[in-house]
């Protein structure tokens, strides 16, 4: 067999309960991923990108497939099986750059070692600065989020993820609360890694223009992953206007039932349940959204 | 436990302690609160017991006083003495008059005393000789030590702390024995009855007897003979008094429980509320690998920290309290209450408090390290 790809998954499902309703925020999805590839995943809103990145990322379970990092199958790992897996082999870099607000730079950029605890702690502390150099701000160390651009606290997210010196980075939308100018430098920092130290980058976004800079782009579709854009027009050719009224009159039926639900919401439901109202709430939302672009 | 993880954790919690000051502050009072109330509370009842057991045991083993009464407001005539003398049972009997005076304006216990009943009692002197003449004093150990006092300095000797009162020589300083006698002043019966105008007057009787086992044939001649008098065996006293104690202990207990119970809650709310808007935060180090364990060092932290930390403020606010009681009181009652601060009085309280954190904050922060990483990607 060649060598193991950076991140399989085989005939990866995701549904969740949304009342008595099921969704699919993945499909049946077979995907790899080799090493040092640097890609992107498109897709609408809804359309189960975020939750792709969190099955890979071993956020989440699937409720059906295999996931196999760096060839390892780590489907079945147990909770602090998986957080060590996670510290070690997978780097994180989110949207809102999410680095912990009581921590300086430096001690974010740590963190992920402290948790894998087989790093001694001076070289933590050496390898942390290292880092920060190589993202361009060894000189905001010691300085708090707060006191740093959105541009900055992503660069310093980026050094936080390289930490243990992961297989894969996954990115979701690291330039989406980023001015262009800004995203663009992040972006080309990402590229320099993914060049220089042969880092997989996975990195999920609706922007095009980031898409545009990857090697390669899968799309996302009502849960299903594609090699090339899936065709917007299939079912307006099915569908009449009038068809299309009804279907949408039943979504926001559904979407207001689910919302009601959620104001409803009480201490006692259970934080899985809270997870999928939430989630079918937006997908329902996104689907209207993309039918009334139709109509 | 993982000492990067523990370091880490004490960052963490110190600095968001911090940053909420006010919630902190609020909280740390809530702790601080009860611990005062059980440190001062403690400390006086332990004073009174020292004080109580101390004087009655060490100075003589059994007194005449007026039934019901305490030796400090007692008043027996002093011609009394002589009767009491002539009971075939005993071998010496010695007055004693005991008022609240102020030396140097510091309020001590004065005992005016004969010879007889300086023989009688069983404190011995570290310096100097006992009283012979007016105009001389002995001084008790603490009393001497927080005055500065020697053998051979004069201090002024006054009813009220704003009169200038009577020189007086210091002839010789007693023993320390851990009781009100440490903070007693010795001087000659006459001239005490004068000062406070009690010519005649004495709060009690000390006895030695023959024979300690003729102790209940004396005891009922004489209770038989005077009904207004009684007998006392001071070792039986001393267990009466403990009972007493006692019983201020179980309050001190009940009061302690309930404090510790507010102080418990105070620590439990702030860790709950620190971890639900903490709750993406707790995501993100999941998502980047912290395993359970971690989240809940670092939210047990904070909660021990602030448990600690109201410790501390209580043993210190809990000292103050028990000082100001200490000079508050014997002004009231008129006989000196010193209070006691042991070693233990000021660590297992501190200990306690964090203890106290650990337990209230467990459920807020098990809760915290059930956060499951998804809440990192959690959209606004």
């Amino acid at each position: 067999m060649s060598e193991p790809a950076a991140v399989e998954l085989r005939d990866v499902s995701k549904v969740y309960m949304v009342g008595s309703q099921e969704v699919r925020a993945l499909d049946r999805v077979s995907l790899r991923i080799e090493r040092g590839e640097f890609i992107s995943i498109m897709g609408p809103s809804g359309s189960g990108k975020t939750t792709l990145l969190s099955v890979m990322g071993c956020l989440i379970r699937p409720s059906s497939g295999r996931i196999l990092i760096g060839g390892e199958d780590v489907t079945d790992l147990d909770e602090d099986r998986l957080a060590v897996f996670r510290a070690k082999r997978i780097g994180f870099v989110f949207q809102f750059f999410n680095l912990i607000s009581t921590l300086t730079a430096l001690e974010n950029v740590m963190l992920p070692m402290t948790f894998a605890g087989d790093v001694p702690a001076w070289e933590m502390k050496a390898k942390a600065m290292e880092l920060l150099e190589a993202v361009g701000l060894s000189d905001r160390a010691d300085h708090r989020p707060m006191e740093l651009s959105g541009g900055q606290q992503q660069r310093v997210a980026i050094a936080r993820a390289l930490a243990n010196d992961p297989e894969i980075i996954l990115a979701d939308e690291p330039t989406g609360n980023l001015d262009s100018h800004t995203g663009s430098e992040i972006m080309a920092l990402m590229e320099h890694l993914n060049r220089e130290l042969g880092k997989t980058f996975v990195i999920v976004t609706h922007d095009p223009a980031v898409a545009r800079r990857t090697k390669r782009i899968l799309y996302m579709k009502d849960g299903r992953v594609y090699d090339r854009p899936p065709e917007e027009t299939e079912r307006k050719s099915v569908a009449s206007r009038e068809e299309r009224v009804e279907i949408l009159r039943h979504l926001l039926a559904e979407v207001r039932r689910l919302k009601s639900e959620a104001e409803l919401a009480s201490p006692s439901m259970s934080l899985g349940e809270l997870e999928d109202l939430a989630v079918g709430l937006r997908m329902g939302i996104a689907r209207i959204r993309r039918e009334l672009g139709r109509i | 436990m993982d000492t990067k993880v523990m370091r880490l954790a004490i960052t963490i919690a110190a600095r968001s302690l911090k940053r909420r000051r006010f919630r902190s502050a609020l909280t740390l009072i809530g702790v601080a609160v009860g611990m005062s109330t059980v440190v001062a509370l403690t400390a006086v009842a332990l004073g009174a017991r020292e004080a109580a057991v101390g004087v009655l045991t060490q100075t003589t083993d059994f007194m005449v006083m007026p039934r019901g009464g305490s030796e400090f407001q007692a008043e027996l005539p002093e011609s009394l003495v002589k009767h009491i003398r002539l009971y075939p049972e005993v071998e010496m009997a010695g007055p004693v008059l005991s008022q609240m005076l102020y030396l140097e304006k510091e309020p001590a216990w004065a005992m005016g005393v004969t010879d007889e009943s300086a023989d009688i009692t069983r404190l011995s002197l570290v310096e100097g000789r006992r009283v012979e003449e007016r105009g001389e004093i002995v001084v008790g150990y603490t009393l001497a030590q927080d005055l500065g006092v020697k053998v051979g300095d004069v201090l002024r000797l006054s009813v009220s702390p704003d009169e200038p009162g009577t020189p007086m020589k210091v002839v010789g300083i007693l023993e320390p024995t851990g009781g009100v006698t440490d903070m007693a002043v010795y001087l000659s019966l006459s001239e005490l009855q004068e000062m406070v105008g009690k010519k005649g007057k004495i709060s009690m009787i000390m006895i030695r007897l023959k024979d300690p086992r003729l102790a209940d044939q004396f005891k009922a001649r004489v209770e038989e003979r005077y009904p207004d008098l009684e007998v006392y065996d001071t070792k039986q006293i001393a267990e009466n008094v403990g009972r007493v104690l006692d019983m201020m202990n179980s309050l001190i207990l009940a009061i302690g429980g309930i404090s510790l119970l507010v102080g418990g809650l105070g620590v439990m709310n702030t860790t709950m509320v620190s971890v639900l808007e903490r709750t993406r935060e707790i995501g993100v180090m999941k998502a980047i690998g912290a395993k359970r364990s971690h989240i809940l060092t670092i939210f047990l932290m904070e909660s021990f920290i602030l448990g600690m930390m109201g410790g501390v403020i209580g043993v210190l606010g809990g000292a103050a309290l028990a000082k100001l009681a200490s000079t508050l009181i014997p002004k009231m009652v008129g006989f000196p209450l010193p209070a006691k601060l042991t070693w233990w009085l000021i660590v297992s309280p501190i200990l306690f408090a964090g203890l106290l954190g650990v337990v209230a904050g467990f459920y807020p922060s098990w809760r915290g390290a059930s956060v499951r990483p998804m809440e990192a990607i959690r959209y606004e």
